[in-house]
């Protein structure tokens, strides 16, 4: 009875070591093929997603979250939080108003809910504060 | 003529691609490789560098914008006053709008051997080429030019859409 048991134990252990390994495949591509391999932009060093990102604007870069699940992480590289009222509210909020203020506030937040903090460099609010403009950096 | 002098009298470096094709160049030009002005500094360019990374279909648009850089970069010809220095500046702006307007893998590949290589200007060059691609572009259109496939259900696509609604406005 004993040995059995032990015995499935051990080889429990065993597929389970195997289980964990195969969960982790390797992430490390080799970035040049001797023949030419289609890159994509994630097979890019971070760095220059980074740089690639950081030329587009706020709006355009959350525009690529729908692009796939991916993109949508590749979100959190972007170093620029830039918050204009200008750019981040709809046209039918285009003056002062309550309303404008609550869409600036929960746009503003749906984008940090992405952020982890991690790439930011520059973070900057700008909006009318009782109809006067004002700004935060 | 000494075999390793071009037409000009100046040092020629010759480059060696990963599938073994033979790139020969003005020192001036290849020095905008900084890796490769640390071999010419360090003397051991000679007979030839080779370059494993860098395919030879890519190394030759290297050496192509190298050698228009090179030969338009100020002072090159001993001109230095300002209109001769504006007209060169026009030329090399031309050159490379058309130069970068290439396919993405190409994009991507002379981006990486850019990198590679460290040439500042080609790598910046590059970089915002592939913004450009995604600038003003609708998802469809990105996805179509990048070769992205959509791993979204309908509804999940909907619900990234709705909660980022005001970055799809006029799109």
């Amino acid at each position: 009875m004993k040995d059995p048991a032990g015995g499935e134990d051990h080889s429990a252990v065993q597929a389970m070591e195997v289980d964990r390994s195969g969960s982790r495949p390797s992430q490390a591509k080799p970035v040049f093929k001797k023949r030419r391999e289609k890159l994509q932009f994630f097979d890019l060093p971070i760095d220059m997603q980074c740089k690639i990102l950081s030329e587009l604007t706020l709006k355009e870069v959350v525009r690529t979250s729908v692009l796939s699940a991916k993109w949508r992480s590749a979100r959190t590289m972007y170093p620029k939080l830039r918050f204009d009222g200008d750019t981040i509210c709809s046209g039918r909020n285009k003056h002062w108003s309550k309303q404008r203020s609550e869409e600036f506030v929960q746009n503003v937040n749906s984008v940090l809910k992405e952020q982890d903090g991690s790439f930011v460099e520059n973070f900057e609010v700008k909006i009318e504060f009782n109809g006067v403009g004002y700004s935060s950096r | 003529m000494a075999a390793a002098e071009g037409s000009d009298g100046g040092k020629m470096i010759v480059l060696i691609s990963a599938d073994g094709q033979r790139f020969e160049l003005p020192e001036a030009a290849a020095k905008l490789s900084q890796i490769v002005l640390y071999m010419i500094e360090d003397g051991c360019c000679y007979p030839s560098i080779p370059l494993p990374k860098v395919d030879g279909v890519i190394l030759a648009k290297i050496v192509e914008y190298c050698n228009k850089h090179a030969a338009l970069s100020s002072g090159a010809d001993g001109s230095s006053d300002a209109a001769s220095e504006r007209s060169k500046e026009r030329e090399l702006k031309i050159f490379d709008a058309e130069f970068i307007d290439v396919d993405v893998t190409t994009l991507f590949d002379v981006m990486m051997a850019a990198n590679y290589l460290n040439i500042k200007g080609l790598l910046d060059l590059a970089c915002q080429r592939t913004a450009d691609l995604i600038k003003g572009k609708s998802p469809e259109q990105i996805r179509q030019t990048f070769g992205i496939k959509n791993d979204f259900t309908p509804e999940e696509e909907a619900a990234i859409r709705k909660e980022n609604a005001w970055a799809f406005d006029n799109i």
